[in-house]
């Protein structure tokens, strides 16, 4: 084979190679996006409700206790009202005398077991009440207080364990109704008025805690038959239309519909026998069988992004609260102080270390000489060694305690810098411009040291006189103090500043190299024409260098956002929407790697957050793209292959 | 936390390398929970003294990974800071079709700390469910966000006392600890916990961050204490339920104390393995007992050893 043949052979080879691993690369991006999409898209897929046979013997009665809704042997469905003696499953209530209702609390005799009335503890106990008759009752709170039930629509707290004090709670108005359906977890429940649903919940007020209106359900006919609540917190509905209606609490909306098998049966009562499977029991002894396809998955996607009123919140508000490992609790996926906590401390983190990079890269690329360049270049980009984890780990222990009382001085810092830089720039000026070269080779960098060193110092000296002077002692205590700022040790601050010295290096590095690469000519012949090294640089360098220099950029924007540990030890993970960069941030990435190990497989918890992760991916996604396009058309406009 | 990760790392690793040349070394891996970690690294050192045949590999995040661990056979011994949910019992169930052994085995308490130069030196049940959550569901009463509004008895914090202007820092464990539920359930009537509770990844890193932060108040299990900051005592509400403040050393006096649980994927009618047994055996020796007590715990159930000789029998 001739030399010749040789290398057309090689070329061909790597040419073939070189397609090959951007299709591997594309086909795993691509894959990745798929698999990413495909486990959080479940998410907006509607349940369904489809007719099933007899649940296999597998379960015994005592894996059955597992899934049953603990209010079991309640009396649900719309009944006649109570009388007194009204007894559930754990507590009784025998009369109502002279405004104190008597009563008794039954506990199981062993921590553990299952209330039975055989063997429980019985506690008894006397509320003030001003209720003249009680529908239904409850403990909340711990078994705290008593929650009282009027059917007229009226319902009233009562202090269990301070029977003789003379505290009577107020009174407050709910929605008349004929049954009360206890919900697990016992913060609120639902009222069943013949026509309507509505649900109820304990909710903190300024006079203490109150049951209020939180959600009225919509029914397309009026309900004859409720099921209980499940702990998945489904119920289901069967109507006079002879339809059957799944319901979640907290979505007015009904998930699911469908019409039951016989034609018009008398529905006797509707029990949950498995987290997904319900059954029917007519009055004349006949059962249908549901099962409720993708149950656990669904849930409304506005609640995703957009303010809700949760069970015990006063208003509605954008909430990052999993349930985690607790039973009957409602879940809070509000994916908005999430995204929040990611986009502002990265852009937080750019606007610190963006004009340092650049300046920098500046310098480094254009105005150094190459004697300098070989040494100042590498010790800045050894900073992009330090993972992560380290400069959060540094960050931690050194900067997190210093940092409230060094606020002020960093303010100082940031003002004297420019400060000095534009007095020396005055005072050196003309100096510089009539002999560029001498200045900019050698002396620049060997008098600026000094005198940024000195203006770091200063600005020190200027923050403790502002604290001193301005604020008595610190600026955040005076803050925190006199206008109700609240802070907090981990906080955005912390965060922008360990952010931003993890994109320094990425932003330098690639800046400056497309800085220094770009044809030299147009600056050279710029200067030779007697323009000045600025000049020059902007006209001669910048229009090849600003492709490079974007890309730069949003490689550093992409690495902040996707940064993780920084913002796992630094932010606190406090899910909360606000600009103050005193206080804590939760971005995604954070709460993907607190949350992800402990969520179990496919349920809505896990597929929410590969949903925020999806986002995550088509944000980073987003930016490229627009770096894309801004880099090409710079490139047609200039001509530069970058 | 890092720290202590990076040591487990490291021993982990030391295990390796040392596996093969102690033979066919049996290894017993725990996975869950970080209020326990201390304890089961303790048992295991001794442990290992007594049977080096046997690997210890302790993998701690948090309660919430025991579950899946021990349904997917990856763990012997899931370790928990609380039970089994009902939703992780019918998924266990549903993947090995039995429900799992859960032995208490020592008891521990979750301990509220405060900064060394906060005078608080003790504060209600209902106080800290006012600082912590979101929706008060245990009083109703307003939220507590600065100090001055805490007042607790004879040490009052006036306006005076430096601390007072400060906000009020909490913080706790992430969702993954069993810690966090507890105290979602005991503490705050199973309400939210409020968005500015900082969540962090491990009871060292709350100690530290207390340690640091003047106007911080944290909780943590009790073994985690240590001088760098200040102990509260925890009142409870209501009359003649305990209103006395605990002492120091009565972790079963505690308004807040919890079973810890080691557990099994042990099916009915069926035995432990032969090197399982030998931990529980140690466990429930007096050597076992020893360390626990040294370690700042309770002796856990008294039915403990009869259930360990059935499952070893």
């Amino acid at each position: 084979m001739s030399a010749r043949n040789y290398r057309a052979w090689l070329d061909r080879i790597s040419e073939w190679l070189i397609r090959a691993t951007s299709i591997v690369i594309f086909l795993v991006t691509a894959g990745l996006f798929l698999q990413i999409a495909s486990t959080a898209l479940p998410l907006f897929e509607d349940p369904r409700i489809a007719p099933a046979h007899e649940k296999s013997a597998a379960v015994t009665p005592n894996q059955r206790l597992a899934w049953l809704p603990e209010s079991q042997n309640d009396e649900y469905g719309v009944v006649p009202a109570a009388k007194l003696p009204l007894v559930t499953s754990d507590l009784g209530i025998t009369s109502i005398e002279d405004g104190v209702a008597h009563g008794f609390l039954k506990a199981p005799a062993r921590p553990g077991e299952q209330p039975g009335l055989e063997n429980d503890a019985i506690t008894p106990f006397s509320v003030a009440t001003s209720l003249p008759s009680v529908s239904y009752a409850s403990t909340v709170a711990n078994g705290r207080y008593l929650a009282l039930f009027n059917k007229d629509g009226f319902f009233q707290l009562g202090n269990i364990h301070e029977s003789d004090s003379t505290t009577v709670f107020p009174v407050v108005d709910i929605p008349q109704h004929d049954a009360v359906l206890p919900t697990p977890g016992k913060r609120s429940w639902l009222l069943l008025a013949g026509h309507s649903i509505h649900q109820v919940h304990l909710q903190a007020s300024d006079d203490g805690l109150i049951a209020a209106p939180l959600l009225t359900y919509a029914l397309d006919s009026p309900a004859s038959v409720v099921s209980s609540v499940g702990l998945t917190r489904h119920f289901v509905v069967f109507d006079e239309a002879g339809h059957l209606s799944l319901f979640k609490l907290g979505q007015a909306k009904s998930r699911a519909k469908r019409r039951a098998a016989a034609s018009d049966p008398e529905i006797e009562k509707i029990e949950w026998r498995g987290p997904d499977y319900v059954e029917l029991f007519h009055v004349d002894g006949g059962i249908e069988r549901y099962r409720i396809d993708n149950l656990l998955n669904t849930l409304d996607v506005a609640d995703l992004f957009m303010p809700k009123r949760y069970e015990g919140y006063s208003e509605p508000t954008n909430t990052w609260q999993p349930k985690g490992s607790a039973d009957g609790v409602e879940s809070k996926y509000s994916l908005q102080p999430l995204l929040w906590g990611t986009v502002s401390s990265a852009l937080f983190a750019l606007i610190l270390s963006v004009p340092v990079a650049l300046g920098a890269a500046i310098y480094v690329g254009y105005f150094m000489t190459p004697a300098y360049r070989e040494v100042v270049k590498p010790v800045i980009e050894l900073l992009a060694a330090f993972p992560g984890v380290v400069i959060a780990g540094l960050a931690m222990l050194w900067l997190a305690p210093r940092l409230q009382g060094f606020v002020a001085e960093l303010i100082g810092i940031l003002i004297m810098i420019p400060v000095t830089v534009s007095i020396l720039a005055m005072l050196l000026g003309s100096r510089v411009r009539s002999r560029p070269g001498r200045y900019f080779s050698r002396r620049l960098p060997l008098l600026l040291i000094p005198v940024l060193c000195g203006s770091v110092y200063g600005g020190v000296w200027l923050g403790s006189l502002i604290d001193a002077h301005l604020f008595g002692g610190s600026v955040v205590d005076w803050f925190v103090a006199n206008r109700g700022v609240s802070v907090s040790y981990f906080n955005g601050l912390l965060v922008g500043l360990a952010l931003s010295i993890a994109t320094f290096p990425v932003i330098f590095s690639l800046a400056e190299e497309a800085i220094f690469s770009s044809p030299s000519g147009a600056a050279a012949g710029s200067l030779a024409l007697g323009a000045s090294p600025w000049r020059g640089f902007v006209d001669g360098v910048l229009p090849y260098a600003s492709p490079g220099i974007v890309a730069a950029l949003m490689l550093g924007l992409s690495r902040a956002i996707g940064e993780t540990m920084i913002l796992l030890l630094l932010s606190g993970n406090m899910p909360v929407q606000t600009a103050n960069l005193l206080e804590g941030v939760r971005s995604v990435g954070a709460t993907l790697a607190i949350e992800l190990p402990e969520a179990a497989v496919d349920s809505s918890h896990f597929r929410v957050l590969f949903l925020a992760a999806l986002i995550l991916f088509l944000l980073t996604f987003g930016i490229n793209t627009v770096a894309q396009i801004v880099k090409r058309r710079w490139r047609r406009r200039y001509g530069v292959a970058v | 936390m890092l720290r202590r990760r990076l040591s487990l790392l490291v021993v982990q690793c030391a295990f390796l390398l040392t596996a093969p040349l102690a033979g066919a070394a049996e290894v017993l891996t725990f996975v869950g929970s970080d209020t326990m970690s201390r304890l089961i690294t303790a048992w295991g050192e001794e442990f290992r003294e007594q049977h080096p045949e046997i690997v210890v590999d302790i993998q701690v995040t948090g309660s919430a990974a025991a579950p899946p661990a021990l349904a997917e056979r990856v763990a012997n011994f899931g370790v928990m800071s609380r039970q089994f949910g009902e939703a992780e019992l019918v998924e266990f169930m549903g993947r090995r079709g039995f429900v799992p052994l859960g032995l208490i085995v020592a008891r521990d308490s979750l301990e509220v700390i405060v900064n060394q130069k906060n005078p608080a030196a003790s504060l209600s049940l209902e106080q800290l469910d006012r600082i912590f959550s979101q929706g008060r569901l245990c009083s109703g009463l307003p939220s507590l966000t600065h100090w001055y509004q805490i007042s607790h008895g004879k040490a009052d914090i006036d306006r005076e006392h430096p601390i007072s202007e400060r906000p009020i820092a909490a913080m706790g464990r992430t969702a993954v600890s069993g810690s966090y539920g507890f105290f979602k359930n005991r503490v705050l009537c199973g309400g939210d916990f409020h968005g500015r509770v900082a969540e962090l990844p491990g009871f060292a890193a709350i100690v530290r961050a207390v340690s640091q932060d003047s106007g911080a108040i944290g909780y943590v299990g009790s073994g985690f204490i240590d001088s760098s900051v200040k102990r509260v005592s925890i009142e409870t509400w209501g009359d003649g339920l305990g209103a006395e403040p605990v002492r120091p050393s009565a972790v079963l006096s505690s308004p807040l104390k919890r079973d810890l649980y080691l557990y099994l994927a042990v099916a009915p009618e069926q035995t432990a393995t032969a090197a399982e047994c030998a931990f529980l055996q140690f466990v429930s020796s007096i050597a076992g007992q020893e360390i626990l007590i040294q370690q700042g715990f309770a002796p856990g159930d008294l039915e403990v050893s009869g259930i360990i000789k059935n499952v070893c029998s």
